[in-house]
């Protein structure tokens, strides 16, 4: 039988092969070939659909896909998709305000997600998403947001509990008064985190909850959620500080409408009521819609309205006053006296407690001052009221101090019993690093306590009380102390003031005293000083607090105020400004020790050039403080004078000082002393340096250097202009005017004849304004001033400044006409032809004279010749003089023959033709 | 002479040919002068049509005359100090004035002085009342214009515990303010204060906003606006009157640059500052009284001055009134009683002296009733011009019945409201 395949075949299976040392095993047909290395490959991006306009994440995922993954059963998933959002938000913050309805639905859903990761990544996300929105965009959603917080705040995961917390701290960072005008549906939740309502007894009390389950200790839990209470009433408060002004002097209103009346300017203004105003910035009627959580028979609490308000406190202050009983014994120090001492542990929980009831005594009684009023019982009143009447009075009482009443004697009694607290530092945690703040801690617990306690001060006027005594005396203890905290000099600084202002028992001296010495001590620059500085300001500027300090303590506030702005001009100018104002507001109440120093100080700042170193405004507010110096002294009118002068110092300044000065004399000091320092000081300022003292004169000799040059500066020259114009009118308006004019001609008849160019310019507006030439006792001063007014009116119209080209020929026209007039006025005086004459002669001599320039003495000598005529009969004009005038003109003639094709020398010389003798 | 509206009261400081004087501001002519003596500026004061106060300047006393032409006394009243600010409330019931830094009430038919207000810390320069009498603005060297309501002020009089706080308290101003004015709407008026600090602030007096602030150049020493207070007018102390539009013109689509505006934007004129200024009661005349001793009468639309009206010293006040009935008729009766001012504090329920605790005051009934006939005679043609009621006469005549009845009923509630309480009383004792 041949051996079959099937044999020979398995024989070949089953052969044995043999291995040799040296030679490679061949591999069998079916082995893997594992030579390859693998990588992971992740997909991280669709390849993608979307189109490129959309905005999208990293995964090219859009918005929408993302939100949709935010109910995806998977955890993966959603935390992918929350931070899918995440991303896509902060990459398009544009993206946002698109998708806002459905991103606040699907985030808010995710705030009781059962895994802590996705609710962690989603509280990232709501940092994002708030931070790009503002309130007016999200306020239509806040209440979806307030709704899901709610379950979350009552959710029985305590870990979803205390991560709502988290929540409730973003919306309050973002958006503090929606949470605010929401408060009804959110406190409520918040207070049951750390209370339950008590079984069988009224809805409006409730217990202390201990959750045994708590992985945390409950005090360090309730001190989390008091310290998110504290935070809401401090946004709350925040919030409000516009709504009404605490600080006792409101110096200056913001955006008031200032007009500025120009001349020839019509100035339109309408203006309106702020709360008109109101109306028309937010025209749409709108009704926040108060969403009721609680049923209608159980009235829900709020911030936002009194009954609510009251009903919120109702609940909150027994609640913390049993935190309070129960910190006290969490240090296990029980017994009498013991509980002074606070431990480390049980501080956060106290601190909590105490600094939640400030706020709620200053929200409280921001809002509904009435609340702390002490309510006397009058009688004389009830009786004179109608029935009707008295119980609504009686109402009202019952409204009015419900804070007082309900919650004076609980607090004073738990809060002041053991106070002041000291810090107790136990054996075993010495080592411990937080015991260098301890005892700062405590200082702060403290101040808060005396802080609460001197609310319920108001009015009260029975018996002094131990309390108040205690209190006093720490706070002396804690002002006399160094301390770097500024938050606290800050409430400390409040508590005093609330003391002095309210308490009529209490003697508030020492405290006073201590501050005042820590005023002096502290450095200018400091922040204390500036809040030390406010507190007094506030005292001494006000009539009834003025008395209960003592006068030495106002005589030392006052005598630091000019030194204290002296230090801060150059490094604190709003700083300055304040004391500015203190110091007029004081000057106004004539405040005598300071009215004295008032010379002093203005002076020394004028001096040492402080007051160029303020601004417009302020120099003005330190200008008027000129108007309430008792004496005005030469010397620092002389400084005045050289203020004004200087030309480093704005023109409005010294128009306004000038002005300032003038009222005061012509108001108070109308003697003749005053007149004559009055005027003195004036002339000055017009002229310069007048009383001939040599060292004056040295500086006179580089100003006329400098004079002699302002032709050419346009600044210069406008400058001289407006302050002699101002000087001027300032000068008729004084006094008579006819004695006035006398004095003045008087004045200027003794100085030497130099004139400088600004002097020259500034007599001249001085004798437009006066009218000089209107009065026969001025008739040799304008003699003598006219040959110096002609040569300068000839200088004048031979300078061609392009800068000044207006004003200087607006002035050059008032010169001619000043001078023609004065000219008028000696004319009558008989030596007017002698001055043509003159000019005339100078006119030939002078070889650059040009037309424009002969053509003004033509026009001014054409009327000379016409009054002449006029008054020939009364004159004796020298005999030689006409033949001079002719023999002249017809030397000019000579010299420029062109002018005779010219109409005004054709008629100059017609009537020289035909003067007569 | 029945056609004047309104008359013109003057007074100057050099006080040679009178103390003050009534003119007729259309002629310019002086209808009546009381003479002795000066006026202190913002001292001059009418009283319920009656009588002219005014204080002197110098000594603490308030001189009164009588507006009747036939009646030549004169009154002098001593008070506490020198007056150096004075009014009277429009109707006539209490005096309101400044005696250095203290304001002084007292009720003028009584004498009483009711009560001293001090809050100004320096001398008070100007009290205006408001135009119903509820409340009173005063302003002075101490930069402060502070606004009281009258009722409140009075309410507790006589109890010197009590502490009056007034409605607000302006300290906007940065030196002495010069001068007030309060525009027509009772309490809801608006305040406008001027200032040698170069500005004039508008406040609204019942919420005590400050509704603007207009910065001039120069020191403002008086300011006055239009009945319709369409413009304020500042006079500054170089003499010009800036005049400023309290209305804002329409927005305009196109705009002619050659058209020029023709509005006017100051006075010029006076010399001197501009110490007092009123407008005519149809808003067409401004009169200024200025330090140079001249009363000028402008033209508020074309700013020319129609006339000029010398005086012999500064001007201390210029006011224009309506007309009082007492200068055109001399049979006017008088239903004023002045008594002497006192200068203790009245303690109500106190019996001083020789008065026996009753009041004698009078009605001015019959101007009263007659006005009110008046009126409704107006009204009843009025009526009749547009519906054609059958005759106004009728018409009169029912409501004159109307009144009568109702005068009746009053009365006799009035008796019946008597009779109660005096028997209640009867009761009692």
């Amino acid at each position: 039988m041949p051996k079959s395949r099937k044999t020979r075949n398995s024989k070949k299976d089953f052969q044995k092969v043999k291995f040799k040392v040296g030679k490679k095993i061949q591999k069998a047909d079916n082995v893997t070939n594992i030579s390859f290395h693998t990588r992971t490959i992740q997909v991280t991006q669709k390849i993608k659909t979307a189109t490129a306009t959309e905005p999208s994440s990293k995964r090219k995922l859009n918005a929408g896909e993302l939100l949709n993954q935010f109910q995806h059963y998977s955890t993966t998933t959603r935390n992918d998709a929350v931070m899918g959002l995440r991303e896509l938000l902060t990459l398009h913050p544009e993206a946002i305000t698109q998708n806002l309805v459905t991103v606040i639905e699907r985030t808010a859903q995710l705030f009781v997600d059962k895994d802590p990761v996705v609710r962690q990544s989603n509280i990232k996300l709501l940092k994002v998403l708030f931070k790009g929105v503002s309130d007016k965009y999200i306020s239509p959603f806040f209440h979806i947001i307030g709704i899901h917080l709610c379950c979350a705040m009552t959710h029985i995961f305590e870990d979803i509990q205390s991560d709502s917390l988290q929540i409730l701290d973003l919306l309050l960072d973002h958006f503090p008064r929606l949470v605010i005008t929401n408060s009804n549906q959110i406190l409520p939740n918040f207070i049951e985190q750390i209370s339950r309502q008590r079984l069988g007894s009224k809805s409006s009390s409730s217990a202390l909850s201990i959750n045994p389950n708590l992985k945390m200790a409950s005090h360090k839990w309730r001190a989390k959620v008091l310290t998110r209470l504290h935070k809401l009433l401090s946004a709350i408060l925040e919030n409000d500080t516009d709504a009404s002004g605490k600080t006792s002097i409101v110096f200056v209103n913001q955006g008031i409408k200032s007009v500025t009346w120009e001349k020839d300017v019509i100035t339109q203004i309408q203006p309106w009521p702020k709360h008109f105003i109101s109306r028309w910035q937010q025209p749409a009627f709108v009704q926040r819609l108060q969403v009721n959580t609680v049923s209608q028979k159980n009235p829900g609490v709020s911030l936002s309205d009194e009954p609510g308000l009251k009903r919120f406190v109702q609940l909150i202050i027994p609640l913390l006053i049993e935190c309070w009983i129960e910190s006290s014994s969490i240090g296990a120090f029980t017994g009498k006296g013991l509980n002074a001492l606070v431990t480390a542990d049980s501080l956060p929980l106290r601190t909590s407690v105490v600094n939640v009831i400030q706020l709620l005594c200053q929200y409280v009684i921001k809002k509904y001052p009435s609340s702390m009023t002490y309510v006397a019982v009058d009688r004389s009143m009830e009786n004179q009221c109608d029935e009707s009447d008295n119980h609504l009075n009686i109402q009202n009482k019952i409204q009015k101090g419900w804070l007082r009443k309900n919650y004076f004697t609980d607090l004073k009694n738990h809060l002041m019993k053991d106070f002041p607290y000291s810090v107790h530092v136990a054996a075993k945690k010495k080592e411990k690093l937080d015991n260098q703040s301890m005892p700062d801690a405590v200082c702060n617990l403290n101040v808060a306590v005396c802080d609460i306690m001197t609310h319920f001060l108001s009015g009260e006027e029975d018996v002094k009380d131990k309390w108040e005594i205690t209190v006093v005396k720490y706070l002396e203890d804690v002002i006399s102390q160094n301390s770097q905290d500024r938050q606290r000099t800050r409430v400390v600084i409040e508590i005093i003031n609330r003391l002095v202002r309210y308490s009529k028992t209490i003697n508030v001296d020492s405290v006073v005293g201590v501050m005042i010495q820590k005023y002096k001590r502290s450095h200018p620059l400091s922040s204390d000083k500036k809040l030390l500085f406010n507190f007094f300001a506030g005292i001494v500027l006000h009539q009834e607090y003025k008395q209960k300090v003592g006068s030495d303590i106002i005589d030392t506030f006052m005598n630091s105020l000019p030194d204290l702005f002296i230090d801060m001009v150059s490094n604190n100018q709003e700083m300055a400004n304040h004391i500015l104002r203190v110091m007029k507001t004081a000057a106004c109440q004539n405040c005598w020790i300071l009215l004295q120093q008032l010379n002093k100080f203005i002076c020394k700042t004028a001096e040492n050039g402080d007051i160029l170193k303020i601004d417009l405004h302020s120099q003005k507010s330190l200008l008027e403080l000129v108007f309430y110096v008792p004496q005005l002294q030469k010397s620092s009118l002389k400084l005045y004078a050289n203020l004004v002068r200087n030309e480093v110092f704005p023109i409005q300044s010294a128009l306004y000082i000038l002005q300032i000065i003038h009222h005061r004399y012509s108001k108070l000091d109308h003697t003749p002393n005053g007149d004559a320092e009055y005027i003195s000081l004036m002339m000055s300022v017009l002229l310069g340096a007048t009383d001939g003292e040599k060292e004056d004169r040295n500086g006179c000799e580089i100003n006329e250097a400098a004079a002699n040059s302002f032709l050419t500066e346009s600044k210069q020259w406008e400058r001289t202009l407006v302050l002699s114009e101002a000087v001027s009118s300032h000068l008729t308006q004084y006094g008579d005017k006819e004695q006035m004019i006398q004095i003045l001609s008087g004045f200027l008849q003794k100085l030497d004849s130099s004139y400088t160019d600004s002097n020259l310019i500034s007599l001249m507006v001085l004798s437009k304004q006066m009218e000089f030439y209107n009065y026969p006792v001025t008739s040799t001063l304008t003699g003598s001033l006219v040959p110096h007014f002609w040569a300068f009116c000839k200088k004048i119209i031979a300078t061609r400044n392009i800068l000044l080209n207006d004003s200087l020929d607006e002035f050059k026209n008032g010169c001619t006409s000043v001078l023609q007039k004065m000219v008028e006025s000696v004319c009558c005086m008989e030596n007017g032809l002698c001055l043509l004459v003159k000019i005339l002669k100078e006119t030939l001599h002078d070889k650059k004279a040009n037309h424009l320039e002969l053509k003004k003495v033509c026009q001014t000598g054409s009327l000379w010749i016409c009054h002449y005529d006029h008054w020939i009969d009364r004159l004796k004009t020298p005999a030689h003089v006409i033949p001079e005038i002719s023999t002249t003109v017809s030397l000019i003639q000579k010299s420029y023959p062109e002018l005779r094709e010219q109409q005004w020398w054709s008629d100059f010389s017609f009537l020289v033709s035909r003067l007569k003798i | 002479m029945s056609t004047m509206q309104e008359v013109l009261v003057t007074s100057d400081a050099a006080g040679q040919q009178w103390n003050s004087s009534i003119w007729d501001p259309v002629a310019g002519t002086s209808l009546l002068t009381f003479k002795g003596s000066t006026s202190a500026p913002h001292t001059l004061s009418i009283l319920n049509n009656e009588y002219i106060l005014g204080a002197l300047p110098t000594k603490s006393v308030i001189q009164v005359w009588s507006l009747q032409k036939t009646d030549n006394t004169q009154m002098q009243i001593v008070c506490p100090g020198r007056v150096t600010s004075l009014t009277t409330t429009p109707d006539g019931n209490y005096c309101i004035a400044a005696v250095s830094e203290n304001i002084h009430i007292w009720q003028v038919c009584t004498g009483h002085l009711l009560t001293v207000l001090s809050r100004h810390y320096q001398q008070i320069k100007c009290i205006k009342c408001t135009d119903d009498g509820t409340c009173f603005v005063t302003a002075g060297d101490d930069n402060l214009v502070i606004a009281w309501n009258l009722a409140k002020v009075l309410a507790d009089c006589g109890n010197p515990s009590h502490q009056v706080e007034p409605d607000h308290v302006w300290s906007h101003h940065s030196l002495p303010v010069t001068d007030l004015f309060i525009g027509s709407g009772g309490n809801r008026a608006r305040v406008v204060s001027s200032s040698l600090d170069q500005t004039c602030k508008m406040y609204d007096l019942v919420s005590g906003d400050l509704l603007c602030n207009l910065v001039f150049d120069v020191s403002i020493t008086s300011v006055t606006m239009d009945t319709a207070e369409y413009r304020l007018f500042a006079g500054g102390s170089n003499g010009v009157i800036h005049c400023i539009d309290m209305f804002e013109m329409p927005v305009q689509k196109e705009r002619h640059i050659e058209k020029e505006s023709e509005d006017i934007t100051c006075f010029e004129g006076h010399k001197k500052q501009v110490t007092c200024l009123c407008v005519s009661i149809n808003g067409g005349k401004l009169i200024s009284g200025s330090d140079d001793c001249n009363v000028k009468i402008w033209d508020v639309f074309s700013g020319q001055c129609t006339k000029t009206l010398d005086h012999k010293g500064m001007l201390t006040n210029v006011f224009l009134i309506p007309t009082p009935p007492a200068l055109l008729d001399l049979n006017t009766p008088r239903n004023c009683i002045i008594k002497p001012f006192q200068r203790h504090l009245y303690i109500p329920g106190e019996q001083t002296d020789e008065s026996d605790g009753t009041v004698t005051m009078m009605f001015n009934h019959s101007e009263k009733m007659e006005s009110v006939v008046d009126y409704m005679s107006d009204v009843s043609s009025y009526l009749s011009q547009i519906t054609e009621i059958s005759d106004p006469e009728e018409e009169l005549a029912k409501c004159k019945e109307e009144i009568a009845m109702l005068k009746s009923a009053n009365h006799k509630l009035f008796q019946f409201a008597a009779k109660g309480i005096l028997h209640q009383e009867e009761q009692i004792t």
